[in-house]
């Protein structure tokens, strides 16, 4: 991986002044007032037109700057990239920067239009809709139809079609899968078997091993995200089997529909396990706090994403690995029903290098790529890739049964980011105590003035 | 140089052709900048800062009466006052955080007044080490606070921090500290406080080291107590030392970000969200730019409004 | 005062006193020097003894954490980074805040000293969206320009704020006199009061240094991969994986050690520059 080397920087107040004003001058042009674009001129980049046969080598010597969030598959993909670089004699440029940060760069750089930015991994659920009505996605599917672009041994059948449609807004394919998970309940064979506790089917079975397992002065029963926004994923299959829904989709707009009793019981459940069951200080917890704890052996029982298995089973990082089991999320009295998440590698809509950039995503969820990161332990895409026999049987089993029909961890909105707050202010009062029913309609009402007509 | 050089040569021919004529081009421009000392000495950073605030000042006020998320090819909607009749009428968020900021302003900045003179009156007198304990309580005020603000999470952490297992060596239960909607803002002011009593401290003892002497003599020789000499005589003459300590604090105080954004983010929930944090997220996280726009604006009339506020205050008690 | 009698008793009470006294400052002082040797001495130890369900007071220091900063991560970068930000900021501050500053002290220009001031007063997130709308329209998000201009609207009016007294200082009879040896304003500002002023341009221009390293919310938008300066650098540590304290502490404490020596160069001036800022603002 190439960096650019760092510019001097350039001082003395002469300069300095100068460019401010010209920074200025340029600026008031480029902004949206003066004319930038009516709506109709997409900058969205389109596919450099190609002749003759697939060539990996086509565009040896440009450049791609890549920005990944910190998650299980970029750590994988960033050993690999130099086989790309060696394929292709693309270089490339990896930022990869924590969630929070992650998406505020994105962000930023897309709002500002910048070209600089090429790849970047994108979480469907949280920001699908929105990038894509601002127009910050390339539409890939320009790209997978033309032959010329497309290697052989690609086969994009391999990835469900349900799920390529999940990544369709409108005609733009807003990028190609490259993870998915679901949600599971990971807990400690050894405690379970000590305490004689079997694995829970129903929530009410989760509850009352709870309270068998848990001991307040040592290793404490649960604990999952309570961290408001971070927990409204988490909380998502709690809310289906309980029978609940996000929202109801009446009218154009979709409204709040969790504030039902059934909701508010999903509410109530999930927080009062972590109020009575889990380590103090759970609304501080998204699952970089969460999942340490379990590593460590100070829970018995953690609900969270599949993805993270891998670091489940490090011996390294986890002291839980050889006691570690693998179960699907319990059923409620509404039902069983589990949900998926996933990321994607898209395009932006500003890249100057479309055709480079659609090579790398094709390279990163080529059958090779996929089944190597596969065997990494990150559950990729492609219907044909197997399992190892590393995996854990229970968890394929819990995986692959769980996926078939799961549904998305986040309601369907344009705002999810601003949703999902107002949505865990609800989590977290309640798991500070305060009463659920009040709490839940608050974040209700607000989700409904969020994704209605107030302004922007 | 060469100026300087050839007026030492030619003083011996005044009135000669060279003092009318001759002058060079860097004395004209000396004599300029004589003539207009005040207009060169300070266009660099007039312009400087005029232009780096007149763009965002004009770009926020635009696109606060627009609704834009951003988008390339999503034009900003003019939408006039909709985003402030939003901000006052159907945001509750808004309304929390504005509460937040001044709750934490007022604990964080009080509790560094009261703390920060008492110490200056505590140090005010020659001992061992004064000057050394002065250098050391720069520290608070000078160390990097994204790191501070790392080192008090850790130290807030209910189960690895410190400050619970001071808690139970003396007995007393254990706290959730920033994890408890209640205390977090008390337990972040205790930070602000951590790292600016000494500021108030520092000011204090110089202002305490430039009184009169006589009004001391004059209370000594009445038989005031050490007590009625400090609250009639020595606050009285620091006062105005003390509120522009204050009305900096104030100022800087309610424009909190680096400590909160850094052990909080804001939460948990809304918990600890100040307008500052609010409009940042409003910005950055959910993409809401008009409407951040129009925050902002009220975000700056606010503290804008307090520094005028002091200063008539300070005017006032002159 | 009771008259003294004993004057061996009255030297041990006031022993005591002076004791008694020396205690009060310790306990004073004790919180805000704790949290610098929590920070070190987390730094020091090894995930163990940072995990232990109790403080340990007692352990055996490891330089693992440090050594983990500058293996694992682009730490000199992220260093070099900040230093040229900073400098570049606090050079040009210099540059144009000096002059600024001065007339104002010696020619009484207070509108427009309140222009410069404003914008210590205004809430940087004011300026950061327009900022960083603008800044990525021209490319220049992740360059060293864009962060110094920044760094530098927040700087100048503090480094203006203090010279303002510091100038003040300077008498204006020895102005007068170098006017009368015929020097130019530009002259007379050059070599006679800067050089007077020299310790409280050190002053600012350190205390603007300071401010700048430390500056987090416009680096953290508007700084990159190549220009990522260490207050975001570090904050970054925190949050992937299980938090790694021990190397957020070492971290923390490599990034507060030249604030602390420079600190310690010009406390003097320092020192003073904000009393005298207070005392006549």
């Amino acid at each position: 991986m190439r960096r650019r080397p760092s510019r001097p920087a350039l001082l003395g107040i002469f300069l300095a002044l100068l460019l401010t004003l010209t920074a200025c001058e340029q600026g008031e042009s480029a902004a949206p007032p003066a004319g930038a674009g009516d709506g109709t001129d997409a900058p969205e980049a389109t596919a450099e037109a190609v002749d003759g046969e697939f060539d990996w080598e086509r565009y040896d010597g440009e450049s791609l700057r890549l920005v990944f969030n910190q998650h299980p598959w970029q750590e994988a993909i960033e050993p690999l990239i130099g086989e790309f670089e060696e394929l292709t004699g693309i270089t490339t440029e990896v930022e990869s920067l924590p969630e929070q940060q992650f998406r505020q760069r994105v962000q930023v750089e897309m709002t500002g239009g910048s070209d600089s930015l090429d790849v970047f991994m994108t979480n469907i659920q949280n920001e699908g809709q929105l990038f894509s009505n601002n127009g910050w996605y390339t539409d890939v599917s320009q790209f997978t139809q033309d032959e010329a672009l497309v290697a052989p041994e690609y086969e994009l059948d391999d990835i469900s079609e349900s799920v390529l449609e999940g990544h369709t807004f409108g005609d733009t394919l807003a990028g190609i899968p490259i993870q998915l998970e679901t949600q599971m309940l990971f807990y400690r064979t050894d405690l379970f078997e000590e305490a004689g506790v079997e694995v829970p089917t129903t929530m009410e079975e989760l509850e009352a091993a709870a309270q068998a397992l848990d001991d307040p002065d040592g290793v404490r029963a649960f604990v999952a995200r309570g961290r408001g926004a971070a927990a409204v994923t988490q909380i998502a299959s709690y809310l289906y089997n309980f029978g609940g829904q996000w929202t109801t989709e009446e009218g154009d707009e979709p409204t709040a529909a969790f504030d039902t009793p059934e909701g508010v019981e999903a509410f109530d459940f999930y927080t009062r396990m972590l109020r009575e069951y889990a380590p103090p200080g759970t609304v501080n917890m998204s699952w970089e706090e969460a999942l340490p704890l379990f590593q460590q052996g100070q829970v018995a029982m953690y609900t969270d994403a599949s993805t993270f298995m891998p670091n489940i089973l490090d011996e390294s990082t986890s002291q839980v690995a050889d006691t570690a089991g693998f179960a699907k999320m319990p059923a409620g009295p509404g039902g069983e029903f589990q949900t998926f998440n996933g990321w994607a590698l898209g395009i932006s809509a500003f890249t100057e290098k479309p055709n480079a950039s659609w090579y790398f995503i094709q390279w990163a969820t080529s059958p090779d790529i996929v089944e190597r990161l596969t065997a990494e332990g990150i559950a990729g895409p492609r219907q044909s890739v197997e399992f190892g026999e590393d995996y854990p049987e229970d968890w394929v089993q819990a995986f692959t049964e769980s996926l078939g029909d799961a549904r998305p961890q986040l309601p369907r909105v344009q705002k999810v980011p601003e949703v999902r707050d107002a949505i865990g202010t609800a989590i977290v009062s309640a798991i500070q105590g305060e009463d659920v029913e009040p709490a839940v309609a608050a974040s209700a009402q607000q989700f409904n003035s969020i994704v209605g007509t107030r302004g922007g | 140089m060469a100026t300087a050089a050839q007026e030492r040569i030619e003083p011996a021919t005044p009135g000669g052709p060279s003092r009318t004529s001759g002058k060079s081009a860097g004395r004209r421009i000396g004599e300029f900048v004589d003539r207009n000392v005040v207009a060169v000495f300070m266009t660099p950073a007039i312009i400087f800062v005029f232009v780096m605030m007149i763009f965002p000042v004009l770009f926020t006020l635009y696109v606060s009466l627009h609704e834009w998320g951003g988008g390339a090819n999503v034009n900003p909607r003019f939408i006039g006052l909709s985003n402030f009749t939003a901000l006052f009428s159907q945001d509750p968020r808004f309304w929390a955080a504005f509460r937040r900021t001044f709750y934490f302003t007022a604990l964080a900045v009080s509790v560094e007044t009261v703390l920060g003179v008492a110490i200056a009156v505590l140090l005010n007198r020659e001992f061992l080490g004064k000057g050394l304990l002065r250098t050391v309580f720069l520290f608070p005020m000078i160390a990097t606070p994204v790191a501070i603000a790392l080192v008090w999470r850790l130290m807030y952490e209910p189960s690895l921090g410190i400050l619970n297992d001071l808690l139970g060596a003396v007995g007393l239960p254990m706290s959730l500290w920033v994890a408890d909607q209640s205390l977090v803002i008390p337990a972040l002011a205790l930070v602000d406080v951590w790292e600016w009593t000494p500021l108030i401290t520092l000011i204090t003892l110089a202002g305490l080291s430039a009184l009169p002497n006589d009004p001391f003599e004059a209370a000594a020789i009445d038989g005031a107590s050490r007590w009625q000499t400090f609250w009639h005589i020595t606050l009285p003459l620091l006062r105005p030392v003390i509120v522009v300590a204050v009305a900096f604090r104030l100022i800087d105080a309610l424009k909190t970000f680096d400590i909160i954004y850094v052990i909080t983010q804001g939460g948990p929930g809304f918990a600890s969200e100040t307008l500052n944090i609010y409009v940042y997220t409003q910005s950055f996280q959910y993409q809401n730019l008009g409407y951040a726009a129009s925050l902002l604006i009220v975000f700056f009339a606010i503290v804008v409004g307090s520094a005028v506020l002091l200063l008539r205050f300070r005017k006032a008690g002159e | 005062m009771a008259t003294v009698y004993n004057p061996s008793s009255s030297e041990t009470s006031r022993r005591l006193r002076s004791a008694g006294y020396y205690l009060v400052i310790a306990v004073v002082f004790a919180p805000f020097l704790f949290v610098f040797y929590y920070m070190i001495s987390t730094s020091l130890k090894s995930p163990l003894d940072i995990t232990a369900p109790d403080f340990r007071w007692l352990f055996v220091p490891t330089l693992d954490n440090y050594r983990e900063v500058f293996v694992e991560n682009e730490f000199l970068q992220f260093t070099v980074n900040s230093m040229i930000v900073a400098l570049g900021s606090t050079l040009i501050g210099l540059a144009i805040g000096l002059p600024a500053a001065y007339v104002i002290a010696k020619y009484r220009a207070p509108k427009l000293a309140l222009l410069i001031l404003s914008a210590r007063v205004t809430p940087g997130i004011t300026f950061l969206i327009p900022w960083f709308i603008l800044f990525s329209r021209i490319r220049m998000i992740d360059t060293y320009t864009a962060l110094i201009l920044t760094h530098l609207l927040q700087n100048l009016p503090l480094m203006v704020f203090l010279m303002i007294s510091f100038f003040e200082e300077v008498p204006d009879e020895i102005i007068e006199s170098a006017k009368v040896d015929g020097a130019t304003t530009w002259r007379s500002f050059r070599s006679v009061v800067m050089p007077l002023a020299k310790g409280g341009i050190a002053a600012s221009a350190i205390l603007g240094f300071i401010f700048s390293w430390n500056h987090f919310m416009f680096s953290i938008v508007l700084s990159g991969n190549d220009t990522r300066t260490l207050p975001v650098a570090v904050f970054n540590f925190m949050s992937f994986g299980s938090v790694n304290w021990g190397a957020i502490t070492a971290a923390a404490t490599i990034m507060s050690v030249p604030v602390i020596l420079l600190t310690l160069t010009v406390q003097r001036h320092i020192v003073k520059g904000l009393a005298i800022g207070a005392v006549k603002g």
